[in-house]
């Protein structure tokens, strides 16, 4: 199984929300909140986008 | 049900480095409702309580005013308060099988995740997760696989 890269999309965000496909391929949209991304992807036609909030990548997590 | 591993590029000392984090995407939705919203988050067997972004409760419209409040402790001690609620989880990889759909606790952040955490939107652990299905395993960085 391929992993999903999203590292062209996250290049391009350093906060905010992202609306992907489904397959985390793509952006959709994008946006302070979360209701503001889901209301973009809509009107794009993604009724029910993979959502992520942008993530802070230069810290290490041990949970 | 079958995840593919997430690729993302972080910069330790400035320097790109790859990095393969189970990140997958699991639906959330209020119990007796269908709006879903798909968080792509981190799949953490340390983790007792699953936690989510306060935005996604708010989005589903979850009522928290009977909710339990409580404080979790990471590693490293940073604290963060949640409001524990009960959810419908569902697992879907996309590839045409029935959904896993069950309900669970999880617990909402009472503001945004720490800055300093590398996931910033959801965290699937043991209550909401791992108790809930008979089979989590990693293959890194192949795939997660959900039984």
């Amino acid at each position: 199984m391929t992993p999903v890269d999203i590292r062209k999309i996250l290049k391009k965000h350093k906060a905010g929300w992202l609306a992907l496909s489904r397959d985390n391929t793509k952006e959709i949209a994008n946006g302070k909140t979360l209701h503001e991304v889901l209301v973009k992807a809509k009107a794009k036609g993604e009724e029910n986008p993979s959502v992520l909030k942008v993530p802070n990548l230069n810290n290490t997590y041990v949970g | 049900m079958d995840f593919p591993y997430t690729l993302v590029t972080d910069w330790p000392k400035h320097q790109a480095r790859q990095r393969y984090l189970p990140w997958i995407n699991i639906g959330i939705r209020k119990p007796g409702t269908i709006k879903t919203v798909w968080p792509l988050g981190l799949v953490d067997s340390r983790a007792e309580l699953t936690v989510i972004d306060h935005e996604i409760g708010k989005e589903l419209g979850l009522n928290f005013k009977k909710a339990i409040k409580n404080t979790i402790t990471g590693f490293g001690g940073a604290k963060v308060q949640v409001l524990i609620a009960e959810v419908e989880f569902v697992i879907d990889d996309g590839r045409g099988k029935e959904p896993t759909v069950y309900q669970d606790f999880a617990g909402f952040t009472a503001n945004p995740f720490p800055a300093s955490h590398p996931q910033q939107t959801a965290i699937f652990g043991t209550v909401g997760l791992f108790r809930k299905v008979n089979e989590v395993s990693f293959e890194y960085p192949r795939r997660i696989h959900i039984k």
